[in-house]
């Protein structure tokens, strides 16, 4: 293991990489989808209240436990939003309250321009909140003192209602998980092509030819890289999926082993990429022109910076022909269904796309030096 | 014979690299490969430790054929490569450690075998630095250290002392003397022909592919012992001069470059009165007149017809 362990000591050195491994992902990841925000003085939601009764207060009250609430009227709402002043609205109309001592389906609903983390988890603060007073009310029995009771005690803690996720995710929770394998990918791709440029850079400073005078194989010099740069790609996505769920607080889905899993046969996928990236170029500055020019398109007709079903259809025909898009329908299948082999299919592509690179990379000269 | 190679061929399209060249070198012997550039020097040496494919022709080393037993014979062999083939990335103690690695050193041997590489090429001092920091002397040097760290039984240098200073230079061709001496077979090729005539037991002079000759210094210029080496400075050199010196009894070769001209003649052939008078007439004057020993250099000059320094 000489390569393995000399290409691993002389990736780690570079604090370029290292900011590849670890650092870029989680702050695209912030950047794009708005994290790393905290404390609810950030955030503010505008509460349009046409019912004006005490259920309406408390909704209020409990909305102030987490955001800055600002009372409008609903003419109101599209000049805020617009203007970048709430991140979310929520308009209750008249017989709200009634609607929920009816244990009916409130008359309530919210206006944002786009789900982001920190309009979601408000939203879901409201919702949990009404489904509570429409099961306290239930409970009543139309008892109004028995029910604010009730529901004072459930704001208090002395009830607890615990909602738990199962497989029926929430949609914009697994949007948000599923955005962010594709900022992953994004850059598990370019970490893989700054690491399988060593090869290149042991072949323009003659060390690779040396390597080959000695004892050594030229497949196990291969192996060796292609292991190295694997294990740089796993740390990755194990950095990642660390940071992304306890630091950055973002759900990736039920079952976060199969997602890895994913995005670990995708991580062949980059290795075998960039090996057919430094067999078929011959200096690192063809490899790092073919690379801006490939894995930018391949990115976005992958659907890993946007949803794919947003482009033209002649363009998500092409995507077909990527490997990104069908990581991208990988994870998407695993975040919602929590199930591994769901994905089956779009992994056997993706191993296929990994098993044509490799040929590709392993594509020999007759001669090394020429 | 340590290192037998017979009847290499090795073309590039239309380009006959390496044309039937066949070459012994004995253990315990430094074998010169002398030859201007894209004589083939470097082509027969890739041939020889397997970079490069050859279309005819056998090798043996250590009286074993390189195509069955490739992997074993190269346990044996360092190289030297004419590029400097180290990491920049590694410090120079790294860089020999790497090497010696690969080369099968493990251990307590790996760590005695890398100081003693890196002291012998004068390096011990800066093991811990980067060679992106060192000179182009030092890094010709560490090029040195990790080839030799395993030391190995035949070592073969291409071309170690391109473009450095005197000082460096001095240094490598002392250590090529001391790893003979400590047991080490060597095949230097250059092509500056001091260097070589200074510490090669043998020399063979190669040009377009072939060995046009071989022997030690004394018997290459033995060859052409009967010859002397006229060069001349003149104000103005012409084709009709050189052609006319050329048409001299006795002349056997003659070449003019700027102001610079070279006649090689037949030794006490008297010529230089006739030469004289040819430049007096053709209006052209005499700076400076000096007839040289036998050298390597006119060794070169008698067999290809051309300069061996102008064309490498």
């Amino acid at each position: 293991m000489i390569i393995l362990q000399n290409r691993l000591k002389r990736l780690l050195r570079s604090k370029l990489t290292l900011m590849l491994i670890l650092a870029l992902p989680p702050l695209m990841i912030s950047l794009i989808f708005g994290l790393g925000q905290s404390g609810s003085a950030a955030v503010f939601v505008g509460l349009v209240d046409q019912d004006r009764t005490e259920m309406t207060q408390q909704l209020e009250e409990v909305l102030g436990e987490h955001a800055s609430v600002k009372k409008l009227e609903e003419a109101d709402v599209q000049g805020e939003m617009a203007a970048g002043r709430i991140e979310l609205a929520l308009v209750a109309e008249a017989g709200f309250s009634e609607d929920i001592f009816g244990g009916r389906e409130p008359r309530i609903y919210s206006i944002s321009i786009q789900d982001s983390n920190l309009s979601i988890p408000l939203r879901m603060t409201a919702e949990s909140f009404i489904r509570a007073a429409r099961n306290l009310a239930v409970a009543a029995e139309g008892d109004e003192d028995v029910f604010y009771r009730s529901l004072v005690e459930y704001r208090q803690g002395a009830l607890q209602l615990e909602v738990s996720q199962t497989s029926g995710a929430d949609r914009n929770l697994s949007d948000l998980a599923i955005g962010s394998m594709g900022i992953l990918g994004l850059n598990m791709l370019f970490l893989a092509l700054h690491a399988t440029m060593h090869i290149l850079k042991d072949r323009e400073n003659r060390t690779f030819y040396r390597v080959m005078t000695s004892p050594l194989p030229q497949w196990s010099y291969m192996l060796q890289s292609i292991l190295c740069f694997l294990s740089v790609l796993l740390v990755q996505i194990a950095g990642v999926f660390l940071i992304s769920r306890h630091w950055l607080d973002i759900y990736l889905g039920n079952n976060v082993k199969a997602l890895f899993g994913v995005m670990a046969v995708f991580a062949v996928v980059c290795v075998a990429f960039g090996i057919a990236v430094a067999a078929l170029t011959k200096s690192t500055r063809q490899a790092g022109t073919t690379a801006s020019l490939l894995v930018t398109p391949m990115a976005m007709l992958g659907g890993m910076l946007w949803p794919r079903e947003i482009m033209p259809e002649v363009l998500q025909r092409i995507g077909l022909f990527l490997p990104t898009t069908w990581m991208m329908k990988a994870a998407s299948k695993v975040v919602e269904s929590g199930r591994f082999l769901e994905a089956g299919w779009e992994i056997a592509i993706l191993l296929l796309f990994a098993l044509v690179f490799f040929l590709l990379g392993s594509w020999r000269r007759a001669d090394l030096v020429a | 014979m340590l290192l037998e190679l017979d009847n290499l061929v090795k073309r590039y399209e239309n380009h006959l690299a390496v044309d039937h060249l066949s070459l012994n070198v004995r253990e315990g012997e430094i074998m010169g490969l002398l030859g201007p550039n894209g004589a083939g020097k470097t082509t027969t040496l890739n041939i020889i430790t397997g970079l490069t494919g050859m279309d005819h022709g056998t090798i043996r080393v250590f009286g074993i054929d390189i195509g069955s037993n490739g992997q074993e014979i190269k346990q044996d062999i360092g190289l030297v490569p004419q590029e400097i083939a180290i990491f920049d990335d590694l410090t120079a103690k790294e860089n020999v450690t790497f090497f010696g690695k690969l080369y099968g050193l493990r251990g307590a041997l790996l760590k005695e075998r890398t100081r003693e590489a890196l002291d012998f090429v004068g390096l011990g001092s800066r093991a811990g630095q980067f060679p992106r920091n060192f000179s182009g002397g030092m890094k010709r040097r560490l090029n040195i250290a990790c080839a030799i760290s395993h030391k190995p039984r035949l070592i073969i240098m291409d071309e170690p002392t391109v473009g450095i200073d005197p000082q460096s230079r001095n240094h490598i061709l002392e250590s090529v003397r001391t790893l003979q001496r400590e047991g080490s077979t060597i095949l230097y090729t250059s092509h500056y022909m001091e260097e070589v005539d200074e510490i090669c037991t043998r020399i063979a002079i190669m040009d377009q592919g072939r060995i046009i000759a071989q022997g030690t210094s004394e018997e290459l210029k033995t060859m052409i012992s009967s010859e002397e080496k006229i060069e001349m400075t003149l104000s103005e050199i012409n084709y009709t001069l050189v052609d006319e010196i050329k048409k001299l009894e006795g002349v056997l070769e003659c070449h003019g470059e700027e102001r610079k001209l070279t006649v090689l003649a037949r030794k006490d052939s008297g010529l230089i009165g006739q030469i004289s008078l040819i430049i007096g007439h053709s209006g052209s004057e005499i700076y400076s007149l000096q007839v040289d020993k036998v050298t390597l250099e006119s060794v070169f000059l008698t067999l290809t017809g051309k300069s061996l320094r102008d064309t490498g």
